[in-house]
């Protein structure tokens, strides 16, 4: 295995872009501490060969099992930088010849809302409750404003906060979520759920 | 403990010295130390004047400890507000607030104000400060007994606060999230000004 692409060719590669100029020093700067930081979430076979690295999955590995030393929030901003990083570093510097592969890196994080795109006019006209011959009317730019403004709205009240669903997480990216259990639920009920689920379960996995 | 109580007995005490040691200089000759009360009395007021008078500081700096704690216990309720704010005005090469610059930096709190006055939060800082409120109120709501311990003036900054941070979980537009966002922010920095 080369070692030019693990995380130490990362580093050394950043300290080195500062000096001659590949990157600004304070971008080189910034990277190489959102590297420092994260490589401790990254396991031997990802440390060794960067290119095996999926960014979304190290977001979701950062989510699950957050540090003290490093708040949730500012991992995943040190995520984004490693993921410019790593494409300045395997793409540009040493040529890899997956491109495709990095793309999926800057997937969206787990913490992301609901699409933002799909539905639009549907959910301008709901959000405000306007009538069509009224919308078009509107100036394109209005318009816009408007849609934008309706999926802000829709954002925030449908901010993923659902208090009635249960996430059971199964294993490395395999959760699933429960979602309208009573209150009452008795211990007998839930017995019952469980047979359903046993047998639903395969018997060959 | 009222401050001027424990200030008391070293004014007495100081006051007393004083006085005898003016009295001792006014008769004093030859035989001044021997079968005279005076120099006893001026050393025992000077005893207690610097016994109390460290005792006192003692007192205080213990209060002061324990009020400070009060104060960065509140103040690190509010820990992922401030977070969220700082990120989502973080320039492309900054590196984020410390975790103790957050929960103990009253400047902070005014550049991020100058900042939400000037500049407008995207869609994904206004739905995570969202969270951040629905997770944070319960906590919030039971610190009020801890403002309170603080003094009457901090536990109606912090009710203002929780005030806010209640409305803002109900947000449903923009001005929803920015309006007690501003709020919060405001009643936090006169939180920050108290006197402790």
């Amino acid at each position: 295995m080369s070692e030019e692409f693990s995380s130490r060719g990362l580093l050394a590669y950043l300290r080195e872009a500062a000096v001659t100029g590949r990157l600004r020093p304070a971008t080189a700067r910034s990277r190489r501490k959102a590297a420092e930081a994260l490589l401790p979430f990254l396991d031997a076979g990802e440390a060794a060969d960067l290119r095996a690295l999926d960014i979304g999955v190290l977001r979701r590995r950062i989510v699950d099992s957050p540090r003290a030393d490093l708040r949730a929030e500012v991992a995943l901003v040190y995520a984004e930088r490693l993921a410019e990083a790593l494409d300045d570093y395997l793409g540009d510097y040493l040529g890899d010849p997956s491109p495709a592969d990095r793309g999926a890196r800057g997937s969206t994080p787990p913490s992301a809302g609901p699409s933002t795109r799909s539905g639009d006019s549907a959910v301008t006209k709901a959000a405000y409750a306007v009538d069509e011959s009224r919308l078009k009317a509107e100036s394109p730019e209005r318009m816009q404003e408007i849609e934008a403004r309706a999926l802000e709205a829709v954002q925030l009240r449908s901010d993923g906060y659902r208090p009635d669903v249960f996430p059971i997480p199964l294993g490395p990216n395999r959760i699933v979520y429960l979602h309208g259990l009573p209150q009452d639920l008795t211990p007998a009920e839930a017995r019952r759920i469980a047979r359903i689920l046993e047998a639903l379960a395969s018997t060959d996995a | 403990m009222n401050r001027w109580l424990l200030v008391l007995p070293l004014v007495v005490f100081g006051l007393s010295g004083i006085a005898l040691y003016a009295l001792f200089l006014s008769q004093a000759d030859d035989s001044s130390f021997r079968e005279n009360l005076l120099p006893e009395l001026i050393g025992f007021c000077l005893e207690g004047f610097f016994l109390v008078g460290l005792f006192t500081f003692i007192q205080q700096i213990r209060e002061l400890y324990r009020r400070r704690e009060l104060w960065l216990n509140l103040r690190s309720a509010l820990r992922d507000f401030l977070s969220q704010l700082d990120l989502a005005f973080l320039g492309p090469d900054a590196e984020p607030a410390d975790t103790r610059v957050l929960e103990s930096q009253p400047q902070l709190v005014g550049r991020l104000l100058e900042r939400i006055e000037t500049s407008q939060l995207d869609i994904e800082h206004l739905v995570a400060l969202k969270r951040v409120a629905v997770a944070t109120l319960p906590l919030a709501r039971d610190l009020i007994n801890i403002a309170a311990q603080l003094s009457t003036r901090h536990m109606r900054c912090w009710i203002a606060i929780v005030s806010a941070i209640s409305r803002l979980t109900e947000a449903g537009s923009r001005e929803q999230v920015e309006g007690p966002l501003h709020e919060l922010l405001t009643r936090l920095a006169e939180f920050d000004a108290l006197k402790l």
